[in-house]
């Protein structure tokens, strides 16, 4: 547990990483971090709660990038002061209710059909497949430069009644200029 | 001067300044104390924002986002610098103000702190996200503003504290009168009333408050002292009438007083100073009191003999005289003649004295006391009694003259005839006894009479230079003194010669030198001494004597002595005390000695003591004309060319020393008193100066001082009569040369002179 709390710091302290992957910080502990992280600067809609109030779900599904790394974080952290719960999903047909669902790479192609099968429910998607943002996904990480970085399709959210902070949209790369030059985003 | 009006002023000044200064003081602490928190809640304000806008930043890691928040700042020109920390401590990103920042932290782990220095503060904050630290921010703000507050500040309570000042003290002068003015009037008034002693005077009043109650009540006193003072004038005007009087009469009185203390004095100092002595005496001849002069001529003190009687102080001889005028005055109230008496004085010398009786009576005619004035006839007597001997010696010198004329016509045959009647007779005839002894005293008379015509021819005989060694010597080859008798002879070697007949002086030392022999009945020793002498005091026995060079002769016995009582009788002719012996003196031989010295001009002393000796000692004027041609010694002496001074006031011997220096070249100027030789030699510098130690005016020694002053290095010789004194080496001191005791002899003189001519010019002085 301790190793995973080191970890956490060192990816927060200096999140760039290894292509090669045998760097001590992978590509994946990073962006696991991210997942969760992201949580702080999203407001969900008060009734999403109502059944569990000290939960939030975070689920994933597809094949698992992760490994134990996200088991390891939630058993270790509170965000809003409520306990992380991970749930895997191996098929769309599977899916519950996730306060954050993570589309693997391996669902690229059924991209369209899983993002419509959320989108009555208040969950913030994240994707890495290119035209995640474009089919209606919300968060998509890149990789920049050796370094993870975000991209945010803050009408999706909008939509669903996710408040994304403004602090957080302004480091998301497709809305940098759009923020920095105190243009609303869209 | 402190006026009231100054104290009233100081005071409210005082007053507003503190209390001004006070007030804005503590307006502005806490303005500063405001400005400051304001300025540390800006700050940390500012570093919440800075915190919460990037916190997302620090946890998606995006320090250009980070460096953008912090780029904000540029707007608030205070802001030095501003960093960001990751949750590690490490730096995330910072930004740096247009002001140079100080200690910047390269990392940080966290805490919220708050640090105030001089110029600047400093704040760390963490950066919570989620209720987790993830980071710190640490701003950096310069305290110019703060500074510059406080110069306005400062600026503004001295420009506000004088405005005020100015403001109050114009204030106070205006408004102190209020109060001030009154007082001022009233202390006005107070010191005009005590100036000019002016009661009359009032002050007005000008208020109805304690100053005026004051005013009214020291109105109210002035107008009781008013009338105090008109009642005490008239009262004085009394007193003032009588004390002028008393001071007219003690003024009076004083005068009196004065004049009598003075006539007092005059009289107490007319008394004291009378040339004669003044006893005052009680009728039964208690002394009370003496005069100054009493106590000069009699050596008493005033307590000596006060209330002692006047029978202590007169010579027994003459206490019959003083009884019977004692008695005369107290038993008939007559003044008594005059009485000659002698008195004792303390060192039981006898003063004679002449006595006037005079009686003091007081109002009742009661005598009350007796005045004696005693003048002081002492020398009158021994002048009289000098003249009484002389006449007698004279007059019995005559008469004896005359007789032994004629007896030594007769005393031919008388002193002849034994020789050839014994030469008739045939020897052992009980007859030839007879005549040897009519033999003798033919002999004995022929010597009286040869005695006697020595007095008779007193005055008329040659004077020419003689040795008095000479004369002793033969004296004594003539005279063989018999028995035991020794004979101390001391002659010295460079004897004065002396003006006088040798025939004479030969009787009047053969007179002496039997005198005594006979004196010690041929058993002691008889000293025979001459020596040269300066005479310069009177001898015993004489008023006056000519000072000048003398050849001395003593003749001493250590024989019997002369009792005291007969001492002024040995000269009388035929006074003899060898009446009894078989060897009768004639009773003239002393008076021939004393007619002999008195026709040399010469002085004769007694000295004498009961028991051991008598001393007989003559004294003849030197006569050193003859001396000095007579002396080859000279040649023998170097002489010289220099300049020589010679100070002396004898005329003798300037003239037989200059004589004596001029024969051995050296050029001599006479000069008679110190004075004249300070003058001199002002004007003519000498090599040599030889002064006589005592002389009238100011005394060798002084005189030297004196030259001294002109010629420091001036060489000297002194001389004296007297042995070494005081004087005498205060003036060696000052550098004279040598002494030379009087009589000098001319060789020593020539000789001393030559030294000290000789010696090396500058003489190291003490």
């Amino acid at each position: 547990m301790k190793r995973i709390l080191l970890l956490v710091l060192l990816a927060l302290s200096n999140m760039s990483f290894a292509q090669t992957g045998t760097s001590d910080v992978t590509e994946y502990e990073i962006k696991a971090a991210f997942l969760y992280n992201f949580a702080k600067f999203v407001d969900w809609p008060t009734d999403v709660f109502q059944k569990d109030s000290t939960t939030i779900t975070i689920g994933i599904l597809g094949d698992d990038p992760f490994g134990s790394i996200l088991d390891e974080i939630a058993a270790d952290t509170k965000v809003k002061n409520k306990r992380l719960l991970i749930k895997r999903f191996k098929h769309p047909e599977d899916l519950t209710f996730c306060h954050i669902l993570y589309v693997s790479k391996s669902e690229t192609r059924r991209l369209q059909a899983i993002l419509k099968q959320v989108s009555g429910a208040s969950t913030l998607t994240i994707g890495e497949s290119p035209g995640f943002i474009e089919r209606g996904g919300m968060i998509r990480l890149i990789n920049k430069r050796h370094k993870v970085r975000f991209e945010i399709n803050p009408g999706a959210a909008k939509k669903v009644r996710l408040k994304i902070s403004s602090r957080l949209l302004k480091l998301a790369e497709n809305l940098k200029n759009t923020l920095a030059n105190g243009r609303a985003p869209q | 001067m402190s006026s009231i009006k100054h104290k009233l002023t100081l005071i409210i000044m005082t007053i507003s300044i503190t209390t001004l200064f006070l007030a804005s003081g503590a307006i502005i602490l806490n303005d500063l104390k405001n400005f400051r928190e304001d300025l540390s809640r800006d700050l940390g304000t500012l570093a919440a924002i800075v915190g919460t806008n990037s916190a997302a930043a620090l946890t998606f890691d995006d320090p250009s986002d980070a460096h953008r928040v912090l780029a904000g700042l540029s707007a608030k020109k205070h802001i030095r610098a501003a960093c960001i920390f990751r949750q590690d401590g490490t730096l995330f990103t910072r930004y740096d103000g247009p002001k140079r920042a100080t200690e910047i932290p390269q990392s940080y782990l966290g805490g919220n702190a708050y640090t105030l220095k001089s110029n600047r503060i400093d704040l760390f904050r963490d950066i919570i996200l989620d209720g987790q630290r993830v980071g710190s921010v640490f701003i950096q703000s310069d305290l110019g503003e703060f500074h510059s507050k406080l110069k306005q500040y400062a600026f503004i309570l001295i420009s506000v504290l004088s405005v005020a000042v100015l403001a109050a003290f114009l204030l106070t002068s205006k408004l102190q009168k209020i109060i001030t003015q009154p007082i001022l009037d009233l202390a006005r008034t107070a010191r005009q009333v005590s100036e000019e002693r002016d009661y009359s005077i009032r002050t007005s009043k000008q208020s109805e408050d304690e100053i005026g109650f004051l005013t009214d009540s020291f109105n109210t006193m002035l107008t009781q002292i008013q009338e105090r003072d008109t009642a005490l004038q008239t009262a004085h005007g009394k007193v003032e009438k009588q004390a002028a009087k008393l001071r007219k009469e003690l003024r009076r009185r004083n005068r009196v007083e004065a004049a009598l203390r003075e006539s007092e004095t005059r009289l107490r100092d007319l008394f004291d100073n009378a040339p004669d002595t003044y006893i005052i005496l009680e009728p039964d001849g208690r002394i009370i009191n003496f005069n100054r002069r009493g106590s000069q001529v009699l050596g008493y003190l005033f307590a000596d003999i006060v209330t002692t009687s006047i029978f202590d102080i007169v010579s027994e001889k003459d206490h019959d005289d003083v009884d019977r005028a004692l008695l005369r005055i107290r038993n008939f109230g007559e003044v008594p003649k005059s009485i000659e008496v002698r008195l004792i004085a303390k060192d039981k010398s006898t003063v004679w004295v002449s006595n006037e009786f005079s009686l003091l009576k007081d109002e009742d005619g009661t005598l009350q006391s007796v005045r004696v004035i005693c003048r002081d006839i002492t020398k009158r007597k021994k002048m009289q009694d000098a003249l009484d001997r002389a006449r007698r010696l004279e007059a019995a010198g005559r008469i004896a003259g005359q007789i032994a004329h004629d007896f030594n016509n007769l005393l031919g045959p008388l002193a002849a005839y034994p020789k050839l009647i014994r030469d008739d007779l045939p020897p052992n005839l009980p007859v030839v006894e007879m005549v040897d002894e009519m033999e003798s005293a033919a002999t004995q008379i022929a010597e009286i009479n040869q005695q006697l015509l020595s007095l008779g021819r007193r005055g008329h005989y040659q004077t020419e230079p003689v040795d008095l060694n000479t004369i002793v010597e033969n004296v004594l080859v003539s005279q063989r003194i018999q028995g035991k008798l020794k004979i101390e002879k001391n002659l010295a070697e460079d004897l004065f010669l002396i003006e006088g007949g040798e025939a004479q002086l030969t009787r009047a030392i053969t007179n002496l030198v039997v005198n005594a022999a006979e004196a010690m009945g041929g058993n002691g020793i008889l000293r025979i001494e001459t020596a040269n002498i300066y005479l310069e005091n009177p001898l015993p026995g004489y008023d006056r004597i000519v000072p000048g060079e003398y050849g001395r002769l003593d003749i001493a016995d250590n024989g019997n002595g002369i009792p005291m009582d007969i001492l002024d009788k040995i000269f009388d002719p035929f006074f003899t005390t060898k009446r009894m012996d078989k060897m009768r003196g004639s009773g003239l031989g002393l008076s021939v000695v004393h007619g002999v010295v008195e026709d040399h001009k010469g002085y004769m002393t007694v000295e004498s003591q009961v028991g051991a000796g008598t001393t007989f000692s003559l004294f003849f004027r030197a006569t050193r004309d003859l001396q000095i041609e007579a002396s080859d010694v000279l040649e023998e002496v170097a002489g010289g060319t220099e300049s020589i001074l010679i100070v002396d006031d004898d005329s003798v011997q300037r003239r037989v020393a200059s004589q004596l220096l001029k024969r051995l070249g050296y050029q001599i100027h006479c000069v008679t008193s110190g004075e004249q030789a300070v003058h001199y030699i002002k004007d003519h510098p000498q090599d040599l100066v030889i002064l006589d130690m005592v002389m009238e005016g100011i005394d060798g020694t002084e005189t030297l001082k004196q030259i001294m002053h002109i010629t420091p290095d001036q060489k000297a010789i002194l001389l004296s009569g007297f042995a070494i004194s005081k004087r005498v080496e205060e003036a060696m001191e000052l550098g004279a040369g040598a002494f030379l005791s009087k009589p000098v002899s001319y060789t020593q003189l020539a000789k001393v002179v030559r030294e000290e001519l000789d010696l090396p010019a500058v003489r190291v002085i003490h």
